[in-house]
This record gives C-alpha cells, sequence and structure tokens, in this order.
C-alpha cells in the first residue's frame, strides 16, 4: 500500500502543493469572517447577503462536481462484474452515493469551518458553527443527491449513443477548458452575476438562511432555515432513488462497441473498397505519409496520435501550464492588447507541449508493448522519428501560427514575426528532439491514477526537470538574441529577482545568450544520437 | 547437417545474488516444436527474453536462426515473440494494432493489409477486428497477440502460454497453428502449462526448475522414465522431475 502511494508521487507533490495553497487562503476566510460577525455583533446584517451569495455558490459548485463525479470515473464500479453479482444495483449505487458525498466532505467542511470560527470569534458566540455544520450537512447532501442521478444519466446517454461515444475525448476537452477558463481566468464573478437572481431566490437563498439562523445580528429567517433543512431531508430520498435509476440505466447500457468503422457497407468494406478499419486513423496516416520515409515511423507516429486522441487524459500534464496562459489570453481578450512576451510565451509552451506529449517517455509509454517494439525491424531511429513526427506534426504548425500572430499584434515588424514563426517550428521540433534523448536516458515504466480505473505514465521526474530547465534556457536565448523586445524583458525580470545581489547587463545577457544558444544547438544532435542508441540497446532487466 | 535453429550454451542470467538462468544449454532443431516446461518462477520468461534479446544475458551466449542473441537489429526479423500477457494497445483496434505491428516490421501496408485480413479470418476475429482492444475477452487479446507474432513470419517463433484464456475452438485452432508451423519448417518455443497441448504437439520437451534445466527429451521418453505401462502422462512426468528433492545441476537423460 505504502509503495503504491508512494508511486503515485505526481499527485502526492499536487496535493501538497494544492494543501499549501488551502492552509495559505484559510487565515484569509478566517478574517473576512471575523469582520462579518464583528458586523453582526454590532447590530449591522449587512454581511448576511454576501454569506448567502457565497453559500448559494457553494452549493452551485458542489452540485457541479456532484454531476461531474457521475459522468466520469466515480460513477463507475470497480469490479464491476463481480460487485454488481454480489449485491443488487441499489445498494451499489447507494454505497457510490455516500462515498462520493463522504469524499467531499473535507472540501466544504475546511473553508467554511474557517470562515464560520470567524464568524464566531467575531460575534464572540460559538451559536455561528450549528449553522455552519448545518449549512455544510445540507449542501453536501442535497447537492450530491440531485447531481449525482444527473452525472450517472448522462452516462448512460453517453454510453448509448454512438454520435456522443465519439465525441467523448472533446466533450471532455471542452467542459475542463470551460471549467479552467471561469476558475482561473477571473470569469467566476461574471458567471455569479449571471445566476444572482436564482441565487437570490429560494430555495438557494434559504441555504444562507441556514448558515445564519444561529448568528445573533444576522436578521436570518428561521422559516426560511427550515424550509432549507426540510428540502434537504426531501432531496436524499429523492435523488437516492433517482441515483438508482440513473446507475441502472447507465449500468446495464449496452455500450456502443468503440468500433472506428464508421463507413462500411452490409459487406463490411470501406466505402474506398479498401478493407480498410478505420478511416480518421487512415486519413493521419496519409498526413504523416508525407513525412515518414519508413513503415516503423509512420507506425510509432500514428500509433502515438491515435492513442492519445482517444485517451487524452493520458496527455493531462501537458495542459498543466496552459492554466498560467489564461489569464494572458484572457487580458488579450479583454483589452485588445498582445503583451510583448506573448509570441516567446507560445513558442515556449509548444516546444515543451512537443517534448513532454510523447518523447520524453518514449520508453515508459509503450507498457507492456515494450517487447513488441523491442523485437520488431524498426530501430533506435524509427521509434525516436516516430515520436518527433507524433509532437512536431500537429504542434509545430499550431505554434509557429499563434507566436507569428502573437509576435505582430505584439507591434513587431511582419518580417520579425515571419522570423519568429519560422523560429517556431525549428524551436518546436528542436524540443521534441531533445525530450526524445532525455526521456530515452531517464526512461518511466510506474502508471499513476489519472481517474478511477484509467493510468497514465508520466515521464520521470529526471527527465522532466530537465527538460523544462532547458526548454527555458533555450527560448530565453533565442528571444534575448532574436528579439530587442524580448531582451529588454527579461532584462528587466533579472533585474529585479536576481537573488543574492547578483545583476547582468543587457551586453552580458547577450553573451550569456550567444554562449548558450550554441551549446543548446549542439544538445540536438547529441541528444537524437543517445535517444537512437538507447533504444537499440536497450534491454527488459 | 543443418544448424540447430537456437542453440544455448552455458545461458545465465543473475540479478544480483539471484540466479534466474543457470548454465543453460539447449538445441532446437529447424521445425521443431520445443516444449518448455517449469513451475511458476522457474525461469521460462526469462530464457524466452534471453533468447529474444529482451534481455542480456549475464554469461554464456545464443544463437536463434544463426544469430547470436547479442545482434537484435538482426535477430528481429527471425524471431516472433507472444509474451504471457498479450502486449497490446487498448486504446486501438484489433485491426489496427496489427497494422502497427505490420508496420514496425516493416512491411508495406498493402502486403500487411492482406496478411492481417488472412490472419484474423483464420482465427475467427474478423468480424471483430475494427472494435477497440479494451472491449475484447482475454482470448481474443491473445490471439491478437499471436497474429502479432507471425505476421512477419519469422523463422523461429517463442510463444508463451498461448492457450491460456483461450475457449476450446480458438485453442484448436491455436494448435493447428503451430502444427502448421512445424510443417512450414518454422521453429517454435512453446512454453504452457497446459500440458496435454505439449504432449501434442511438442516434438522435444525441456524442463526447467530453479533456473536449470533439469530434463530434456521426448514426451514418450520422459512419460516412461516415471512409468513403464502405457498409464504414464506428461503431468507425471512433469511433477516427478520438478520434485524439490529432484533438483540436478545436469539434465537427465530418460
Amino acid at each position: 500500500m505504502l509503495r503504491r502511494i508512494r508511486s503515485q508521487d505526481v499527485w502526492l507533490a499536487l496535493v501538497a502543493v494544492s494543501s499549501l495553497v488551502v492552509l495559505a487562503v484559510l487565515p484569509v476566510l478566517f478574517g473576512i469572517g471575523q469582520d462579518w460577525g464583528t458586523a453582526f455583533a454590532s447590530g449591522d446584517p449587512t454581511p448576511a447577503a454576501t454569506v448567502g451569495t457565497a453559500v448559494a455558490v457553494a452549493w452551485l459548485f458542489q452540485f457541479a462536481m456532484a454531476v461531474v463525479a457521475g459522468v466520469g470515473s466515480y460513477g463507475e464500479v470497480d469490479n464491476e462484474a463481480g460487485m454488481l453479482t454480489i449485491r443488487p444495483p441499489k445498494d451499489v449505487a447507494g454505497g457510490l452515493l455516500l462515498t462520493n458525498a463522504v469524499g467531499y466532505a473535507l472540501y466544504l467542511l475546511v473553508p467554511f469551518a474557517a470562515g464560520f470560527v470567524g464568524i464566531a470569534v467575531g460575534v464572540g458566540s460559538p451559536l455561528p458553527l450549528v449553522g455552519g455544520l448545518a449549512v455544510v450537512g445540507a449542501i453536501l447532501a442535497s447537492a450530491m443527491a440531485l447531481g449525482y442521478p444527473v452525472g450517472l444519466a448522462l452516462k448512460g446517454l453517453v454510453r448509448r449513443s454512438a454520435w456522443l461515444s465519439r465525441l467523448k475525448p472533446v466533450l471532455g476537452a471542452v467542459v475542463v477548458v470551460a471549467y479552467f477558463w471561469v476558475m482561473f481566468a477571473g470569469h467566476l464573478f461574471t458567471v455569479v452575476d449571471a445566476v444572482r437572481p436564482a441565487l437570490e431566490r429560494p430555495p438557494l437563498a434559504w441555504l444562507a438562511d441556514l448558515a445564519l439562523v444561529t448568528t445573533p445580528g444576522a436578521g436570518a429567517s428561521t422559516v426560511g432555515a427550515a424550509g432549507a433543512l426540510a428540502l434537504s431531508l426531501v432531496a436524499v430520498p429523492l435523488g437516492t432513488l433517482a441515483t438508482v435509476r440513473a446507475a441502472t440505466y447507465a449500468w446495464d447500457a449496452d455500450r456502443v462497441q468503440a468500433s472506428e468503422r464508421d463507413d462500411t457497407d452490409a459487406d463490411g468494406r470501406t466505402a474506398t473498397g479498401v478493407s480498410d478499419g478505420e478511416s480518421g486513423p487512415t486519413r493521419l496516416s496519409a498526413v504523416l505519409g508525407i513525412v515518414c520515409r519508413r513503415q516503423g515511423t509512420l507506425g510509432v507516429a500514428s500509433t502515438a496520435l491515435v492513442r492519445a486522441y482517444r485517451a487524452p487524459l493520458q496527455l493531462v500534464f501537458v495542459a498543466a501550464p496552459l492554466l498560467f496562459a489564461l489569464p494572458m489570453v484572457d487580458g488579450i481578450v479583454a483589452t485588445g492588447t498582445v503583451p510583448s512576451y506573448a509570441p516567446w510565451f507560445a513558442m515556449l509552451y509548444g516546444a515543451w507541449a512537443a517534448g513532454v506529449a510523447f518523447p520524453l517517455n518514449l520508453l515508459g509509454t509503450q507498457g507492456g508493448t515494450l517487447p513488441t517494439l523491442l523485437t520488431a525491424r524498426a530501430d533506435g531511429r524509427q521509434v525516436v522519428h516516430g515520436h518527433v513526427v507524433a509532437a512536431a506534426v500537429p504542434l509545430a504548425p499550431v505554434t509557429a501560427v499563434l507566436a507569428a500572430a502573437a509576435a505582430a499584434g505584439s507591434g513587431r515588424a511582419t518580417p520579425e514575426a515571419a522570423v519568429i514563426g519560422g523560429l517556431a517550428l525549428v524551436v518546436v521540433a528542436a524540443g521534441a528532439v531533445v525530450a526524445a534523448g532525455l526521456g530515452a536516458l531517464f526512461p518511466r515504466f510506474e502508471g499513476i491514477d489519472v481517474t478511477g480505473g484509467r493510468t497514465a505514465t508520466p515521464p520521470s521526474k529526471a527527465a522532466f526537470a530537465l527538460f523544462s530547465l532547458l526548454m527555458a534556457i533555450a527560448v530565453t536565448a533565442v528571444g534575448v538574441l532574436a528579439d530587442e523586445v524580448y531582451r529588454a524583458l527579461i532584462h528587466a525580470l533579472l533585474t529585479e529577482y536576481l537573488p543574492f545581489g547578483l545583476s547582468v547587463t543587457v551586453d552580458g545577457l547577450e553573451t550569456l545568450s550567444t554562449v548558450a544558444v550554441p551549446a543548446l544547438v549542439v544538445a540536438v544532435p547529441v541528444a537524437y544520437l543517445l535517444a537512437v542508441r538507447r533504444v537499440d540497446d536497450y534491454r527488459i532487466e | 547437417m543443418t544448424d540447430p535453429a537456437i542453440a544455448a550454451d552455458g545461458l545465465t542470467k543473475r540479478y544480483g545474488e539471484e540466479v534466474a538462468v543457470s548454465e543453460l544449454s539447449l538445441s532446437v532443431p529447424e521445425g521443431e516444436v520445443y516444449g518448455f516446461l517449469g513451475p511458476n518462477g522457474a525461469g521460462k520468461t526469462t530464457t524466452m527474453r534471453l533468447l529474444t534479446a529482451l534481455t542480456r544475458p549475464t554469461d554464456g551466449s545464443a544463437t536463434v536462426a544463426g544469430v547470436s542473441v547479442a545482434d537484435r537489429a538482426s535477430l528481429t526479423e527471425r524471431v516472433g515473440y507472444l509474451p504471457a500477457d498479450p502486449p497490446v494497445f487498448d486504446e486501438l483496434t484489433g485491426r489496427e494494432h496489427l497494422r502497427y505491428v505490420a508496420r514496425l516490421h516493416e512491411l508495406p501496408d498493402d502486403d500487411a493489409a492482406g496478411r492481417i485480413d488472412d490472419l484474423l479470418a483464420r482465427f475467427d476475429l474478423a468480424a471483430d477486428a475494427d472494435r477497440r482492444i479494451e472491449t475484447y475477452s482475454t482470448g481474443m487479446e491473445k490471439k491478437i497477440g499471436v497474429i502479432a507474432a507471425i505476421i512477419h513470419d519469422p523463422a523461429v517463433v517463442f510463444l508463451d502460454e498461448p492457450t491460456s484464456g483461450l475457449d476450446p475452438r480458438a485453442a484448436r485452432t491455436m494448435r493447428d497453428t503451430i502444427a502448421a508451423f512445424a510443417d512450414r519448417d518454422v521453429t517454435v518455443l512453446l512454453s504452457s502449462h497446459v500440458l496435454p497441448v505439449v504432449d501434442e504437439l511438442a516434438d522435444t520437451v525441456g524442463v526447467i526448475d530453479d533456473g536449470e534445466l533439469v530434463a530434456e527429451d521426448t514426451p514418450e521418453a520422459l512419460k516412461r522414465r516415471v512409468r513403464t505401462d502405457d498409464e504414464a502422462d506428461l503431468e507425471t512426468a512433469f511433477l516427478d522431475v520438478t520434485r524439490e528433492d529432484d533438483v540436478t545441476s545436469n539434465p537427465v537423460e530418460a
């Protein structure tokens, strides 16, 4: 068990970072609560409206989480065949609902506890804690009971629909991007404003009454509080019944088989007359065939891309840095002004993503099929070429267009923007090659749990850290040499943040970059040769 | 006299202090089915990995189809390997996976497509070829693994538990396929715990225990070793030669 927990190192790191963030936020919540409590104690009930909005938003958020839990892997049964033949579906569904509710309890309880302890301190009485505890219970019970069956019903719908099953990866990506857009680009308040009328009306408004009914001076309605409690008590059995029905609908579905043949006639022949099982992958192979000279390269590249499309969660780590880009993109949309660093950010992300997506763990992501790869005629060159092609073909053009567009948008002349676009093509391809070298040198075979039953095999920590560092240095050095605006920006940043009293002049920065760029250029063929040799010599020991 | 298809001389693999395979020497003529038996953890899989150049020997040497196992680049087109767990990508369809393997073997797409269709039909998988492997049963995955191991027409095939998880009809197809290999002078190293299959197909049986080859002979001779009447079977012989107090450093000649 301990070994299994240790193997989830990526998640443990995320949990540690998240915990630090939460620990930093809790005192803030306490302080806000204390201010509100002081206001209530002085006879000013004004903060009650804000408390009401916060509580209603928490309910909406919990409801959305419950839907996601139902439609996602938390709505699935481990060892389904065994479990559903031992216990009736109602027991399993009820158990899952309870498990999920308990699982989310801490997420609600901790921030609410911090806030209501603050209110209690401000008021000078422990009574607000009773209301706080009651509203946490009401939110958790009602939102989970109503949201979870909705998620399960959606799951059943997707399983029954070939069209929705096929679109699942795209729909999932849209939902994730929308979530992060709202949460990290400052749109949460816009959404809250849009739904405010619903938040301020019963029954959601009653949750505020329940939260503050025991807080002296808050002016909460006892009737509203009773209404919230009563509705929660009604929602639980109704939601549980709905959960059982929705779970049966989802679990008993004759899943649409994930066939990739969509244009076959009755004889099983494709429209083109070629016995070819999958039109999408075939088109993909045709495109990749333009740049792949060897069959082995084509096989590796097309397989990597098809697997990524059908199981996009394998690449969840590639998307993480985009969170940092959301505020920038949002700012561009809002102000119409492109920051001067945007083209270089686009280039850095494109090159980094190209490396992390496939080549940075080119052996580890083979999983159990590694013997097939190693006992095939395809040699190290084809394996490396295939992974670099899989990363560069989709990402290099996109990165080049984005970098060039950002350069033009930020006021650079057209020739300069074109140079930046061209550089992006080279840097992305070079980044993928460097990643292959590091990935072959530091492979990782242990997977981590991405969602319930699914795992991903991220790059090793050594490969990840070294590659990220090299890419940051490479793009910064290239940018300093090629772009005056970027040079000034980097100089300003270093002047501000260099530790231990260190400083660097603009000339010094150029000199450092002039040394770094040739070294990094040399690193590309070295990494290539290293990767090829490692794959050719790799043995399963 | 032709060179043996598989020749191992003192093949040894140690993991630190632990000896997985010890001084293993064997010689398998071309076109022969060599049944490779042994208890769990005896060293069968390690031996197969050594002979397919997936693992580097600590000591000793071996050639497969005339190529040293130290030269994997030359060996790959001559060997096919089916590990005990079929090596497949769940996200692909059966046909896609086989096309991927065919491409790894540098088979032209047009040639590969015909061969894939033939093999899928032979293993009764044609109707399911365009479904994702994640929806397959264990037996179906095994069939895809076997087809992938032989798609490039290798001279020597290493099969680790090829019939486990197969329904009777598929197991029959597998046995016929292995028998057909021998008819085409393809050499097979067959590891299986299904002893009747080994008894039916193998020309020679080698028994490995604790990393050592403790018995090697024809199935009939091995069976006679434990019983002199007609009641003897390979299971009894296997249990006899792998008794804990019967492990010797030298192969037993019946």
